[in-house]
């Protein structure tokens, strides 16, 4: 489903030439590797988002004058890091924060459970689900995180750290329900403003 | 395990719900909106596990995801009508400058076009908007169903057309033909696909989907017999079918059906009667030298429905005739009078009884 590299330096000559639904199409491609990176640097999800929209907006004023790449990805991720540190700033300024304040805090990328509980808004929440992360093995933090921040696939999964494929499935299930335990149905639900997703869900259950 | 059984761990173990999820493969999404429809029961397990993958995932939620695309696409539309009044303006400049004493004139009319063209962007910009609010907020369908007996014949928006078979059911979604063509099926139908590379055309069924580009073929796969078909006339056409935690696909040429079964999801390929097919689209039933069994399996096949054969001892029967376009009460009535049977006919099944 993914465009491959090549495709990627067509869609860009493409968006050079004043095509809009090629932007559409990078915008798709890159949306989940941009807002990941972005909210391990900043945990405000509002503005990762903002910031997102404006850098293809950006892109988009620009294309004319936009040069010939061979790694678009590459390109766009660089831009996107500058945006966002531009906004941090102008951000920080209004609440009066120096300068150095904000080089040394904000562009640090948080590891991968620290930006699961940054994230969270609550205080309360943000501890149970520290508390949950804590409550799994190393392993099952360590798969968790291959299985479902790096989307990796079993048989890549089993490869890299050298176990069966039988005892991945296994070790992800016990984590998973490990997890719900700790977190409990209702906090779930909580664990990041995902209610949306219950809109589109709500339809095919509605529809029958 | 089977799926009716799956814990959320389970889903989220399950790499073709993953793909339904994140939207990567229309055909697990197909699969899975289908299956979810037909079992609510799976509500609780199905949420929690999509809640799971994107929190932990780190990622956007699809609704979520999509209300930013909109921002984006006002913001692009924004900054494109904004160059385009730019231009407008320079171009009245230019017509103004050589002819100073027509000058009010030509900038009447100068300012006359920019208003007109400004109206017309302004519109179309409208009409974006709520084209795409539209598609993306409630996706309704149309349902259009045949009763026992009954054969329908419809066109589709894209210019395909489709003959759907008697006791069938299709559900062709409201966003049909936006930017992709996807249909669910029931029953049994044949589908005569107009080419368009850009929105492969997918048809799915209980536990398969049949994926298609610009050909006819047919599909069968009614609720009361495991046994799923799709027979290809023209072009290509691939199958998949899914079950528990893998799936099979295969590739159909002219004149090859495979024949799914809905448990096991197994594909068999084989190779098929043309000219029986081309009968059943001209609706041409014929009968040569049937036997009762023999009678019993074609009027399945033709009309799917479930047929019982009451018979009190072994009787004899050989059957001859041709129907063309002919009530299925009549062919009934003609089978069973010449045979001293009687039949009975609802929704569901065909008994034929002796007397």
């Amino acid at each position: 489903m993914q465009p491959s590299t090549l495709d990627q330096t067509l869609i860009w000559a493409s968006i050079r030439e004043n095509d809009e639904q090629a932007l559409y199409k990078l915008y798709h491609f890159l949306y989940d590797r941009l807002f990941r990176h972005g909210i391990r640097i900043c945990p405000d999800t509002e503005l990762v988002k903002d910031s997102i929209n404006l850098l293809f907006t950006e892109i988009w004023e620009k294309r004319i004058s936009l040069p010939e790449l061979d790694n678009v990805g590459g390109y766009v991720f660089i831009w996107y890091k500058r945006k966002l540190y531009k906004q941090l700033k102008e951000n920080k300024a209004r609440q009066f924060i120096d300068e150095a304040t904000i080089l040394s805090l904000e562009l640090e990328e948080k590891s991968y459970e620290e930006t699961l509980i940054s994230i969270e808004n609550n205080e309360q929440l943000k501890e149970k689900i520290r508390k949950a992360l804590d409550s799994l093995t190393d392993r099952q933090r360590e798969l968790i995180q291959l299985r479902f921040f790096e989307d990796m696939g079993f048989e890549e999964m089993a490869t890299k750290t050298n176990t069966s494929i039988r005892t991945i499935y296994n070790t992800i299930h016990a984590a998973i329900n490990r997890l719900k335990i700790e977190l409990g149905d209702s906090s779930i639900s909580v664990l990041l403003p995902l209610l949306a997703i219950y809109t589109k869900y709500n339809f095919i259950i509605g529809s029958r | 395990m089977e799926l009716i059984q799956y814990s959320t761990e389970d889903f989220l173990l399950d790499d073709s719900f993953v793909r339904y999820c994140l939207q990567a493969n229309e055909q697990d999404v197909q699969f899975w909106e289908n299956w979810i429809q037909q079992n609510p029961a799976k509500e609780l397990e199905i949420a929690a596990a999509r809640k799971l993958l994107f929190s932990l995932g780190l990622r956007l939620s699809p609704a979520d995801k999509n209300k930013e695309f909109q921002k984006l696409k006002k913001l692009i539309q924004e900054s494109i009508l904004k160059e385009k009044s730019a231009t407008r303006q320079t171009q009245a400049v230019v017509i103004e400058m050589p002819q100073r004493s027509r000058f009010w004139r030509w900038s009447a009319i100068a300012a006359a076009a920019c208003l007109l063209l400004f109206a017309g962007y302004a519109l179309k910009w409208l009409a974006d908007l709520n084209g795409t609010t539209n598609t993306n907020t409630v996706l309704a369908y149309t349902v259009y169903s045949s009763s026992a007996g009954e054969r329908k014949t419809l066109e589709l928006a894209d210019g395909s057309s489709v003959i759907l078979n008697s006791n069938s059911t299709l559900k062709i979604p409201s966003d049909f033909n936006v930017e992709k063509r996807n249909l669910q099926l029931t029953g049994e139908a044949f589908f005569d696909v107009a080419k368009n590379k850009e929105k492969p055309f997918i048809v799915s069924s209980k536990n398969i989907s049949v994926k298609a580009l610009g050909t006819s073929f047919k599909v069968r796969s009614y609720d009361f017999d495991t046994a799923m078909r799709v027979a290809l006339l023209e072009g290509k056409v691939d199958v998949k079918s899914f079950a528990n935690d893998h799936h099979f696909s295969q590739l159909l040429l002219p004149g090859e059906e495979a024949g799914i079964n809905a448990v096991s999801a197994n594909i068999v390929k084989s190779r098929f009667n043309i000219s029986a097919e081309n009968n059943w689209k001209e609706d041409k039933l014929i009968f040569r030298d049937a036997s009762l069994p023999e009678i019993a399996q074609q009027l399945e096949y033709w009309y799917g429905l479930k047929v019982n054969l009451e018979i009190a001892n072994a009787k004899k029967v050989r059957f001859n005739g041709e129907f063309f376009n002919t009530d299925i009460n009549k062919v009934l009535a003609a089978i069973t009078y010449v045979n001293k049977l009687t039949y009975s006919l609802n929704n569901k099944e065909i008994t034929i009884i002796s007397k």
